[in-house]
């Protein structure tokens, strides 16, 4: 018996679920236009009275996800919340509560994919390029021609023994034609295998769930839905919710290769509640 | 003494009340629930028999049933889940002898990214290095480092400021989808070999045993039997606490333990139960009726 059911559209197991977590990308859009079926799905499951969540790995804040949202065409009122590992790591260094943050210093290397003006809104922090003066590093994304040179910043930073704030611990992306794109989470996990300090935010970490579901939600009654074994799927069994996985986002070149979906889960070690290759009803 | 190669838990069903079985193995492969299984939970359910699943997963009891029921084993066919992760955050909570109460509150938290809630609850504090930790929590290796040697030089520094460590996971490996990789135990190991003070919880150490006993609720040790496919660890840790073991052949030992045509060598058993010190009643080839 597999313990993981194919399902042809979400109405086969909405009645089982009172609150939903979603992943974007992937799922609800390719990075430029809206899934008109997952789209559907979200409009149906709200008008059931269900509760919506975003609940994603993107390093942007919650505001600046609910702006790219409309532009997309996503109505985000849809959602009850909007969870982002961006808004974690800005609220952590804002509120600086706990013994790491709290001991973090401002001065930092900045990591990051195109200019997120948004994010540095009201922080108190001081970006640097010097690596001997930074006090830590924050990675909030990574350009793909760039790569070769962040290394020998790793390396010192390593050395220096400076931790490292992770919001995006993605490892691929894919574009909409199909091409697979290293994330900042290949970085992070290059720091640690350099023997640096990673603080990880986000899928599949429990601070994002913890976020969205507060101690009242039954979570036997909550499913999550996304296209990343590693941060979705182990996330949410981690987390104690079932897991619905979409195929057409980032393991869809693994699945054209021939890899099947248990060797998948096994390479993984994630497996979902259910399988299907898209969000729809 | 040549085993006994028994067909079925109908063989010993009418010996015992209570089970304590091993999850990963004899239930389950992480993926799939083994054909058998549900058939022989709802069996002992029809005969008034109470199941505890144990097992050595680092994370929280409840995370660990989630996990089964999602596989497909809903909470009425048993009596409970007990995990080393279910142990490990008990002790970091209650502090119940000196050894606890002298940790201190910083913590180095050595684990998978999807395993940090291990101190969720808890009064500790996580810190980036060792060299501002009171002690060491490990609760499986990092995903990037999942071989013993890049843990080292922080196992180094932990020695050089004895530290002390706590392991959620005695387990040394696990092959994932055909890729050997480490568990929490081969970390402690090598920390205890630098001569580094470590804790472990969960199967050998017979204490985990008492939570099993409890939600059985049955006292009398001669009417619970331990299931597994570990002798280091299912076992061994049913010996120690005093249970009667039943040996599932199917499992991790199932090149050593099988004839060529696939049936099992109750010789061959026995053989391997004396080279690892463990004593059992039989063995089964598959968790099935």
């Amino acid at each position: 018996m597999n313990g993981t059911r194919k399902i042809d559209g979400l109405a086969e197991i909405s009645g089982d679920y009172d609150t939903y977590l979603v992943d974007q990308w992937g799922v609800l859009h390719n990075g430029h236009e809206a899934y008109e079926p997952a789209l559907d799905v979200i409009s149906r499951l709200k008008d059931a009275g269900k509760s919506l969540h975003i609940l994603s790995n993107s390093s942007r804040r919650a505001e600046t996800t609910r702006r790219n949202m409309t532009k997309m065409g996503i109505d985000h009122s849809l959602f009850d919340s909007i969870a982002t590992s961006g808004e974690e790591v800005w609220q952590a260094l804002y509120k600086r509560k706990d013994e790491f943050y709290g001991n973090l210093g401002h001065s930092c290397i900045v990591f990051q994919w195109g200019k997120d003006n948004d994010f540095f809104n009201a922080l108190n922090l001081n970006p640097t390029d010097d690596i001997e003066v930074a006090e830590f590093i924050l990675l909030n994304g990574t350009e793909r021609d760039k790569f070769p040179s962040y290394e020998p910043i790793l390396c010192r930073a390593a050395e220096r023994r400076l931790p490292m704030v992770c919001s995006n611990g993605d490892f691929v992306s894919i574009t909409p034609e199909g091409e697979l794109v290293q994330c900042p989470g290949v970085l992070a996990q290059r720091f640690e295998a350099l023997g640096g300090f990673v603080r990880w935010h986000g899928k599949p970490t429990a601070g994002i769930y913890n976020i969205a579901l507060d101690d009242s939600t039954d979570r036997t009654r909550v499913l999550a839905i996304g296209d990343s074994l590693y941060h979705d799927i182990g996330g949410a069994t981690a987390n104690g919710v079932d897991s619905l996985f979409i195929t057409k986002g980032i393991h869809q070149p693994e699945l054209t290769n021939n890899m099947g979906l248990t060797n998948l889960y096994q390479h993984y070690n994630a497996t979902p509640t259910y399988v299907s290759s898209d969000l729809r009803w | 003494m040549k085993t006994s190669i028994l067909q079925g838990m109908r063989a010993v069903a009418d010996c015992y009340d209570g089970y304590i079985v091993d999850l990963w193995g004899v239930v389950h492969d992480g993926v799939t629930v083994f054909p058998g299984v549900i058939d022989t939970l709802e069996k002992l359910r029809a005969f008034s028999k109470k199941v505890v699943f144990l097992s050595n997963a680092p994370r929280r009891a409840k995370v660990v049933e989630l996990q089964l029921s999602g596989l497909g084993i809903p909470a009425k066919l048993h009596n409970g889940v007990m995990s080393s992760g279910e142990a490990t955050w008990r002790h970091l909570r209650d502090q119940p002898d000196e050894w606890y109460k002298a940790l201190g509150r910083r913590c180095f938290h050595i684990a998978p990214a999807r395993d940090n809630q291990a101190l969720q609850g808890l009064k500790f504090d996580e810190v980036a290095s060792i060299e501002s930790a009171d002690f060491i929590l490990v609760t499986g290796p990092r995903d990037s480092m999942i071989s013993a040697e890049p843990y080292d030089d922080m196992l180094t520094i932990a020695r050089e400021r004895n530290l002390p460590m706590v392991c959620a996971n005695p387990d040394r490996e696990v092959i994932r989808g055909g890729i050997r990789q480490i568990c929490a135990g081969t970390v402690a190991e090598r920390y205890e070999a630098k001569g580094g003070n470590v804790r472990w919880h969960g199967k050998p150490d017979p204490s985990i045993y008492e939570q099993c006993f409890e939600m059985l609720g049955i006292k009398n040790k001669s009417k619970i039997l331990g299931i597994g496919d570990s002798f280091a660890t299912d076992i061994k840790g049913a010996n120690a606490a005093g249970l009667d073991a039943l040996l599932v052949a199917g499992g991790i030992h199932s090149d050593d333990l099988l004839r060529a045509n696939g049936t099992l060598d109750g010789n061959r058993i026995t053989a391997c139960a004396n080279t690892a010190g463990a004593r059992i009643i039989g063995a089964i080839s598959e968790f099935v009726w």
